[in-house]
C-alpha cells in the first residue's frame, strides 16, 4: 500500500514538474536551471535544439556544432520565453557504454541469483 | 548514476570474504534501484519512442524506486516471496545492498542535480561531487576483474580447505 502511495506520489510529482523537467518550460524568465543528462532529440540549424526527458521535450537555444540526435548531455542555462538560453554544455559520451556495463550487470545477476537462492515449496529460500 | 558493474562489485568483492548466500542478495540489493528506477523506466520509454503505446504516466512512478523509501518498501515486498525463516535476513542485505548503492550515487556530482535522498518528504537534493557521473566506467572492467580475481581465490580456498 505504502509503496503504491509512493508511486502514485511520483506520479503526481513528475505530471506537475516538482520533479523532473516537466515544469522548465513554464518557468518564469531568467530562472536558472541545470539539465542534466539529457538525450538531444532533434537538432535546428546552428543554433537551436531540443533535448528530451522522457516525452518531455525542452527547446534550447545554443550553438549546435559537434551536437548529433542522440548525444547526451548535461546543460546550464536560463529560461526565456519557454525555452533554455544554453550557458554551458557539459557532454557525456560514456554513456553507451554505462548502459553496455548494465547489460552486462543484469546478466550478472541473472548467473549469480541461482547460486544464493533456491525454490522451495513453501516460497524463495536461501541456498546453505 | 554509478554503471551496474561497478554497483554489483560494491558488494561482490568485499562479498568473496564472507561466507554466504547473503552475499548474492546483497549484490541484488546493490543493483535494485538502478533495476527498477533506472532499467524499467529506460526501457518503457525506448518502447514508447519505437511507438509502443505506453503513456508518459507509465513511465513516471517507476524513478522513484530509485531513491531510498522506494527500495527500502520493494525490499520489504520482495523479502515476503521467501520462506518466513529467511525474509528477515533477505530485507536486511537488500537494505545493505541499496546503502552501498545510495552511497556510490551520492559521491558523483551533477551540477547540483543531485539525488532526492528524503522524498516524498523532502524535495532537497543531495551530491557530494567527489567525481563524475561517468567516472566509474572506466573503472567498472578493473574492479570486475578484481572481483572476479577474488572469487576465484575464495572457492580454491575453500575447496582445498575441504
Amino acid at each position: 500500500m505504502l509503496l503504491l502511495a509512493l508511486m502514485g506520489w511520483w506520479t503526481w510529482a513528475s505530471a506537475t514538474g516538482l520533479v523532473g523537467y516537466r515544469g522548465v518550460p513554464a518557468m518564469a524568465d531568467d530562472t536558472r536551471v541545470v539539465l542534466s543528462l539529457l538525450r538531444v532529440d532533434a537538432v535546428h540549424g546552428d543554433d537551436r535544439y531540443t533535448l528530451a526527458s522522457g516525452a518531455t521535450l525542452i527547446d534550447v537555444v545554443g550553438p549546435t556544432m559537434g551536437l548529433s540526435v542522440g548525444d547526451d548531455v548535461t546543460i546550464g542555462g536560463t529560461v526565456v520565453g519557454g525555452h533554455v538560453v544554453e550557458q554551458w554544455r557539459e557532454p557525456a559520451p560514456d554513456r553507451g557504454q554505462k548502459r553496455l556495463l548494465g547489460v552486462a550487470g543484469l546478466v550478472a545477476i541473472a548467473v549469480l541469483l541461482p547460486l544464493g537462492i533456491r525454490r522451495d515449496q513453501a516460497g524463495l529460500a536461501l541456498r546453505g | 548514476m554509478a554503471d551496474l558493474v561497478t554497483h554489483l562489485c560494491t558488494a561482490l568483492l568485499p562479498g568473496a570474504l564472507v561466507r554466504s548466500p547473503l552475499v548474492v542478495v546483497a549484490a541484488t540489493g546493490a543493483a535494485l534501484p538502478d533495476l527498477l528506477g533506472r532499467a524499467v523506466p529506460l526501457t518503457l520509454d525506448g518502447a514508447r519512442r519505437a511507438g509502443a503505446p505506453i503513456p508518459e504516466a507509465a513511465i513516471w512512478p517507476w524513478v522513484g524506486l530509485h531513491e531510498p523509501f522506494g527500495w527500502t518498501l520493494v525490499a520489504i515486498l520482495i523479502g515476503q516471496l521467501f520462506v518466513r525463516r529467511d525474509r528477515r535476513r533477505v530485507v536486511l542485505a537488500l537494505w545493505a545492498g541499496g546503502a552501498l548503492h545510495t552511497l556510490l550515487d551520492l559521491i558523483q556530482g551533477h551540477h547540483g542535480q543531485g539525488y532526492l535522498l528524503l522524498a516524498p518528504f523532502s524535495l532537497r537534493t543531495f551530491e557530494l561531487g567527489w567525481t563524475g557521473s561517468e567516472a566509474t566506467v572506466g573503472w567498472a572492467v578493473p574492479l570486475a576483474i578484481a572481483t572476479a580475481a577474488a572469487w576465484v581465490v575464495r572457492v580454491f580456498a575453500t575447496r582445498s580447505r575441504a
